[in-house]
């Protein structure tokens, strides 16, 4: 049993209009977030989604968390096999304390009015914790030392620390309650190459210690192949690409995969196999092209994308693509 | 050469104290050539970038040093000189967040025509044919900004050159920065980090369209970032700057293949370089000094797995290694 599940997970959101025209009954528009997208995430695994500004990456990832609220939301999400949609307060709160979100931004996602060690004793707190203030001052300096910050920084705001600093400020407070699940939302952008890649070995090390799970959000590609065990490609709000990481990344099918890796750049002074630029921009999410999303940029497209809408099927052991020209 | 800069200095002063965020910066740009400079936060690369053109907050001070171009030195220049010959006529600039570059409350073909018609006027072109004579100036600068944006990957932009900063999309507003950089037709460009932040499809063509813009134009790039592989991609010379300091200039295929510099080979290999990689990334101990409270001798000796007591004394300066175009600031290469 999948320790998430996701079905025809679909978040629409109404683009909010004036007063006059509501009551003129315009046509509402609609942005098109996250459109019937299903996946499921392993217990222990790292689940990378990726997909540029726009794909509804993070709107997923919130969804998971029930941080949508529930009108915007259609379809089915269950944390080990309970409907996230379906719990009571209390079940909720229950919830909330296994499954945690390291949000993007490393300093305004923190109280700028709170000191840091106040705003990792908060989780405590809000979950009623039965240990004592001294055992809960405890722990904080125990994750502190966790995610390598000094006791000393306990009294700092977070306007006084770094980029890399808030971020682990972030971690800290998200496994302060020993969560199965955090929802990392691009946790390493914005930060210098090297601290970079301290964050990403921490969060590595802290997965095998305490058999996390992670859904990891971003549109690094470099980063997520390297942490992921799975990996979703997403675009304008559906899964165009599914799959083991190697394989993804050794065999990419989807025309917008292929564009993605090979827009990566590879490090080094000797020339990469020729980079794919795609032409034009991406489309809105409030009109979606029919068929195909992607077929406006699509190099291969044929008059069948633009009438049918591929599905997201198998096209070998763990891999399946959402194109009519896959096989 | 274009331009040269010799043992540049620049102190920032502030209520936290005194401290050079660029000391020592020595290095050189030839016509048409593109140099990358890579350095992480506080290395102090975007210092250097605006002392050239002498676009300095406040509080920073150039201490030392010479900047000449073509020659002339930038350091004693009036301010109206540089305003009047090199800021956005043999300099030009275009930055990360072209948002806050782009005044909101004008329209793009405003904004793209101030600067062609500010640019015509200091060249005075007078050859034109006996039809163009007729058309009024301001038809044939549109045409010419219409002409450069389609060029630029911008569609339909006959329409769009009408429309408001807020309606363009991030690789859009660059685009525009590009052509507003290009078409004074400058010697030199700096580009401040122009790609951070976008998508890595947008970041694709924005670059390729750049390298066609630095081809035709024949400009000459100092290409500011902290990503080597952008720099890898875009790059014929890189420079390596870490707190101030640089410490390697090489040819972007020297630098990849055999980096000296400790930092350098750290920085390299802190990428993870693809899905098979599995083993734990290296990262480099401890973090960037403060420019407050600088080490003594090496500013990277603390966190050099090579340091050695030379390295604490006096500070190693940037020296030819082997090649004449490999240049190394390290007492132990």
């Amino acid at each position: 049993m999948p320790l998430i599940d996701v079905t025809t997970l679909q978040a629409h959101f109404e683009k909010s209009e004036g007063l006059l025209s509501r009551f003129f009954h315009k046509n509402t528009e609609v942005v098109h977030a996250v459109d019937c997208i299903s996946f499921n995430i392993e217990k222990g695994e790292t689940f990378g989604l990726v997909g540029e500004s726009g794909c509804g990456k993070t709107t997923a990832g919130k969804a998971l968390l029930r941080l949508l609220p529930r009108n915007v939301i259609k379809g089915k999400i269950t944390f080990e096999d309970h409907d996230v949609y379906k719990f009571s307060t209390s079940e909720l709160r229950r919830f909330r304390r296994h499954a945690q979100i390291i949000f993007q931004n490393p300093i305004s996602s923190l109280n700028p009015r709170m000191k840091i060690g106040e705003i990792i004793t908060e989780p405590f707190r809000i979950h009623g914790s039965t240990k004592s203030s001294r055992e809960i001052q405890a722990e904080v300096e125990n994750l502190l030392e966790v995610v390598s910050l000094s006791k000393s920084d306990k009294d700092k705001y977070p306007t006084e620390l770094s980029g890399g600093q808030g971020r682990r400020v972030g971690i800290a407070r998200a496994l302060a309650l020993h969560p199965k699940f955090i929802v990392c939302d691009e946790p390493t952008s914005g930060l210098d190459v090297s601290i970079s890649a301290e964050i990403i070995n921490l969060m590595k090390n802290l997965q095998r210690q305490l058999n996390l799970t992670y859904l990891w959000i971003s549109h690094n590609l470099r980063i997520v192949s390297y942490v992921s065990n799975r990996i979703a490609i997403m675009y304008l709000g559906k899964i165009v690409e599914m799959g083991e990481t190697f394989e993804v990344f050794k065999n990419p099918i989807h025309r917008y995969t292929k564009a993605l890796f090979s827009a990566v750049h590879t490090v080094g002074g000797s020339k990469g196999p020729k980079k794919i630029i795609l032409k034009g921009e991406v489309p809105s999410p409030i009109n979606v092209p029919s068929g195909c999303r992607f077929r406006t940029r699509c190099w291969d497209s044929e008059p069948e994308c633009r009438r049918k809408e591929p599905l997201l099927l198998p096209v070998g052991r763990e891999h399946l693509v959402a194109c009519h020209k896959a096989l | 050469m274009l331009l040269e800069v010799k043992n540049l200095s620049v102190e920032y002063i502030t209520s936290e104290g005194r401290g050079y965020a660029v000391e020592n910066a020595s290095f050189k740009i030839e016509e048409g050539q593109i140099v990358g400079l890579v350095g992480e936060s506080s290395s102090g690369k975007s210092t250097l970038g605006w002392s050239i053109i002498r676009l300095l907050p406040s509080n920073a001070r150039i201490r030392s040093g010479d900047i000449l171009l073509k020659g002339r030195d930038i350091i004693k220049m009036s301010e109206r000189t540089l305003n009047e010959t090199i800021r956005g006529k043999e300099i030009s600039v275009i930055v990360q967040d072209p948002q806050n570059a782009l005044n909101p409350v004008f329209t793009i073909h405003t904004q793209i025509n101030d600067i062609l018609s500010l640019y015509r006027k200091k060249t005075r072109k007078t050859k034109l044919p006996l039809l163009e004579l007729f058309r009024s100036a301001d038809t044939e600068r549109k045409k010419e900004a219409v002409s450069l944006l389609t060029k630029v990957g911008i569609a339909d932009a006959r329409r769009r050159i009408d429309e408001y900063p807020y309606c363009f999309s991030g690789g859009m507003k660059q685009r525009v920065m590009m052509v507003m950089a290009f078409v004074v037709n400058p010697s030199l460009l700096i580009a401040d980090e122009p790609t951070t932040g976008l998508d890595v499809t947008v970041e694709a063509q924005i670059l390729e369209h750049l390298k066609d813009l630095i081809r035709q134009y024949g400009t000459a790039v100092l290409y500011i970032t902290h990503d080597l592989a952008v720099i890898s991609e875009v790059a014929d010379k890189v420079m390596v700057m870490y707190a101030g300091n640089i410490v390697e200039i090489a040819n972007k295929s020297e630098l990849f293949d055999s980096p000296l510099h400790p930092y350098t080979k750290a920085l390299i290999k802190c990428l993870p370089r693809n899905a098979t990689q599995k083993d734990e990334l290296e990262t480099i101990p401890g973090s960037v000094p403060n420019i407050f409270n600088l080490p003594h001798g090496c500013k990277f000796h603390p966190r050099c797995e090579l340091a050695k007591q030379i390295c604490k004394g006096k500070r190693p300066l940037l020296k030819r290694n082997h090649s004449s175009s490999h240049e190394v600031a390290c007492f132990l290469v």
